[in-house]
């Protein structure tokens, strides 16, 4: 057997490329799921910003008309200097991530469908209907940009960040327009060379291209860790991570506030940046790093790389003429089978063959199980003929056996479910064996020896026997046998004292044995464990068949 | 059926345990919480990679190996697992033969362990005393090895048996940063692996080259909104010159793609129409068996 591979290349036409590269976008009427709807802007009902609400009411009389006024002021404060962590739903490249990035625009989704609009980028009044230009933007920044980590992110409050300060071009916020609280507000900022910023920001025209809204119906699969169904706002960079040959790029980006900026952005694509040594303060409303890995390649280049050439097996070659070692070395291993070195109970080395739970071919049920020990499960290759035996164990299924054994004892959790379990089931057995005791004693009182008469004859009221249940028990402390003889008064004479020996055997529980086999067991040559388990076994078997 | 049946190999435990279910008076059903488990146990959770594989050659870097599960191990992992804590041949007959009695419903268990994992359900729903044939049609999967798992995380995989049925996934796990481990429900044939195309992230084809590009996607309904457009047309990435490299002219790009459109430009094109130009292409890859 062996396996294929088709690649489709990111380029490649039509069939399961086609689906690739499809969007499952909304088709019309309720989002299904996985389908995705995008828009353009979702625009606030009010930007965030100082109102004032003004009430006029006239009252027309006959002589004049007076005019009231009463004036409201209030103030829709959106984030504006910084933003609270959990409003970031997702960041791309993921965080501290490492990976191959080289082709991917840095975007954020975040949890407010409308904050890139919740504000204008000028303090300007959006006409109504239209899309305002949003405040905020992804910068990327390489590390030669941050001069190697000697430019960061400093901490500050908003008032010490909005005065300025020489060389240094600071949003043009009024300071007035806050309050003293505001203005004692901590924020996160970043003062980046004018030249860095004039040269990587957006321009004016890019950017309403760089923030979208989408609607996600998520259904069962995860759509940019967006669990929940909802609306979403999210922020695109607009530069490639940098790559560079033979090592991993710690690439960072920021989500810059850039209210107050519009005239510092760059005019177009063209015009270099200014060479000056002013500095540019930013607000960073979030900011992430991510390593992005040198290696050039694409998914599909990777994955047509992968080897695929065999099954899960140990590789091997046969020569055309193999000896029948090799013939039967040869088979094993293309059924999985790996020798192995392992130690045996007594010490000596030995190879054995061991194969996982994952094979190359379909096993068949294996007829002998289940198994009360790993032992049991042991194979030996004793050979169909003395010529083609090979002496070696099978080791698989103990293997399989003792960890199943070892990862329970681990879980002291579920070691403490399945012992609890045990125990009820345990006592659910005793029950039984007692009430068959109990219909056997007292089956010349009840004409018969089944529990169903037995207890008929000794509970006519149904409510001392429990709800639906056609056994008697032992809720009350006392056994069976003793509330029968209450219930029966002065009869107790007429009954046998114990079950007849010989129709003892019948009435123990399964897999226990009796003092004078226990005496066999320890006297018989042998593993006493050996012994016991046989015992034990053909008890049942015995016991089963009379 | 003699005293030394089991010992001379005619008769085994199973019998027993087999022989005691027919006689069985009462079934106390296993535990949730222990059904729970052992599906996870035959999936395979909690053992250790050197069970799965033995040698290091089996699985070398950047390769893919299929499998076939075989039932008797994961049997004998779960009896090894029932076997914690017995105390006495009583015990284990009784739990045995519990076991036995719900060997269809741990199987039927772990064919929702995913869903439950995924939150799509809450409970595991099950019928009671499912003996059932446990892996009907058998289980399969594969192990990738490969610097893909590492780079592009969140790889969506799709498989389908010879006959092109789609195979319910039963797991899906990386075992270290670089494998990964695929489980299905049924003979696998065809796998297909891809970077998910809902992770929707954004992105340029062609870095590097000297004319970076992006795929275009029709943006009205009439053309397929989302699909990839007749004869694929490009539209060229522009990027500023300079001493930044790497800067996208966005406002340029857009007006690329308006050209490149063509006919297929809607009325209006906005920030919404250049979100699903740019969502970046996923490869895919499919391993077919024969």
């Amino acid at each position: 057997m062996t396996v294929t591979k088709t690649t489709e290349a990111i380029s490649s036409q039509g069939g399961s490329g086609a689906r690739a590269r499809a969007l499952p976008l909304a088709s019309g009427g309720d989002l299904q799921p996985g389908q995705i709807q995008f828009y353009e802007s979702i625009q606030p009902p009010l930007p965030s910003a100082s109102y004032q609400l003004v009430a006029n009411q006239t009252i027309k009389l006959t002589a004049e008309a007076p005019v009231y006024t009463s004036k409201a002021e209030f103030a829709i404060n959106g984030p504006r200097f910084r933003l609270q962590a959990n409003q970031v739903q997702q960041v791309y490249p993921p965080a501290n991530q490492n990976g191959v990035f080289y082709e991917v625009l840095p975007h954020v989704v975040l949890r407010d469908r409308t904050l890139p609009w919740s504000r204008t980028i000028d303090g300007s009044v959006t006409p109504a209907g239209t899309v305002s230009t949003p405040w905020v933007a992804l910068l990327t920044l390489y590390p030669a940009d941050l001069n190697n980590g000697a430019i960061s992110v400093q901490t500050g409050t908003v008032g010490a960040f909005l005065t300025a300060a020489t060389n240094v071009i600071t949003p043009n916020i009024p300071l007035s327009g806050l309050s003293v609280a505001q203005q004692a507000e901590p924020v996160l900022y970043i003062e980046l060379p004018q030249t860095t910023f004039f040269g990587i920001a957006p321009t004016l025209l890019d950017l309403p291209y760089l923030s979208h809204a989408r609607q996600v119906n998520t259904g069962n699969k995860e759509i940019l860790g967006m669990d929940a169904d909802g609306y979403f706002s999210v922020v695109v960079g607009n530069r490639l991570p940098q790559t560079q040959a033979g090592t991993t790029t710690e690439n960072t980006v920021l989500l810059v506030s850039l209210e107050g900026l519009s005239a510092q952005l760059p005019v177009d694509d063209a015009t270099p940046p200014p060479a000056s040594s002013t500095v540019v303060r930013l607000a960073v409303l979030a900011s992430w790093t991510f390593q992005c890995s040198a290696t050039p390649l694409d998914f599909a280049a990777v994955m047509a790389a992968v080897d695929a050439t065999t099954l899960l097996n140990l590789p091997y070659t046969v020569g055309a003429t193999p000896t029948a070692e090799q013939a039967i070395a040869s088979e094993a291993l293309g059924w999985g089978y790996v020798p192995l070195e392992n130690n045996t109970r007594s010490g000596e080395q030995t190879t054995s063959w061991y194969r996982g739970p994952c094979v190359p071919v379909w096993a068949s049920a294996d007829p002998y199980g289940p198994y009360l020990f790993s032992d049991a499960a042991v194979r030996y290759d004793s050979g169909a003929t003395t010529a083609t035996a090979t002496g070696m164990f099978d080791l698989s299924y103990a293997c399989a056996w003792q960890i199943g054994r070892l990862t329970a004892l681990a879980d002291g959790a579920f070691s403490k479910t399945l012992m609890s379990w045990r125990q009820n089931l345990a006592a659910v057995q005793n029950d039984q064996s007692a009430a068959a005791a109990v219909a056997f004693r007292f089956a010349s009182v009840t004409g018969s020896g089944t529990t169903a008469e037995a207890q008929a004859a000794l509970f006519p009221d149904a409510s001392e026997v429990e709800p639906g249940g056609s056994r008697l028990t032992l809720r009350t402390g006392r056994s069976a046998v003793s509330i029968a003889l209450m219930k029966l008064g002065n009869v107790s004479t007429q009954l046998p004292k114990k079950v007849p020996h010989e129709e003892r055997m019948a009435h123990t529980l399964p897999g226990v044995l009796s003092e004078p086999e226990m005496e066999i067991v320890f006297s018989e040559p042998g593993d006493p464990l050996a012994n016991l388990l046989r015992h034990a076994f053909s008890r049942q078997t015995e016991g089963g068949s009379k | 059926m003699s005293v030394n049946a089991l010992a001379e190999g005619t008769a085994s435990f199973h019998d027993l345990v087999q022989r005691a279910l027919s006689t069985a008076s009462t079934s106390q059903p296993i535990p949730p919480a222990i059904v729970q488990w052992m599906a996870r146990l035959l999936l395979l959770e909690k053992v250790p990679f050197e069970y799965l594989v033995p040698h290091p050659d089996m699985l070398p870097v950047e390769s893919i190996r299929f499998f076939v599960m075989d039932g008797n191990w994961i049997l004998r992992a779960i009896e090894g697992a029932a076997s914690a804590g017995v105390g006495s041949s009583r015990d284990a007959i009784a739990t045995l033969q519990l076991l036995e009695q719900s060997v269809g419903q741990l199987f039927q268990a772990a064919t929702q362990i995913r869903s439950l994992d995924r939150g799509v359900t809450a409970t595991l729903s099950l019928e009671a005393g499912t003996a059932g044939t446990p892996m009907a049609g058998g289980w399969s999967g594969f192990l990738l090895r490969s610097c893909a798992v590492q780079y592009w995380p969140g790889m969506e995989v799709t498989a389908t048996d010879s006959s092109n049925n789609a195979l319910p996934l039963l797991r899906m796990e990386r075992l270290s940063p670089d494998v990964l481990l695929c489980l299905f429900n049924g003979p696998l044939h065809q796998v297909s692996i891809m970077q998910p195309p809902e992770t929707l992230h954004f992105g340029v084809a062609g870095v590097g080259s000297s004319a970076p590009y992006t795929h275009l996607r029709g943006l009205t309904s009439g053309q397929n909104a989302g699909m990839p457009l007749p004869n694929d047309p490009h539209a060229n990435v522009s990027f500023r010159n300079g001493q930044y490299p790497g800067v996208m002219k966005t406002n340029a790009t857009t007006q690329n793609i308006k050209t490149a459109l063509g006919s297929a430009l809607p009325g209006a094109f906005t920030s919404a129409e250049f979100a699903i130009e740019m969502v970046l292409t996923a490869g895919l890859q499919s391993f077919t068996q024969s």
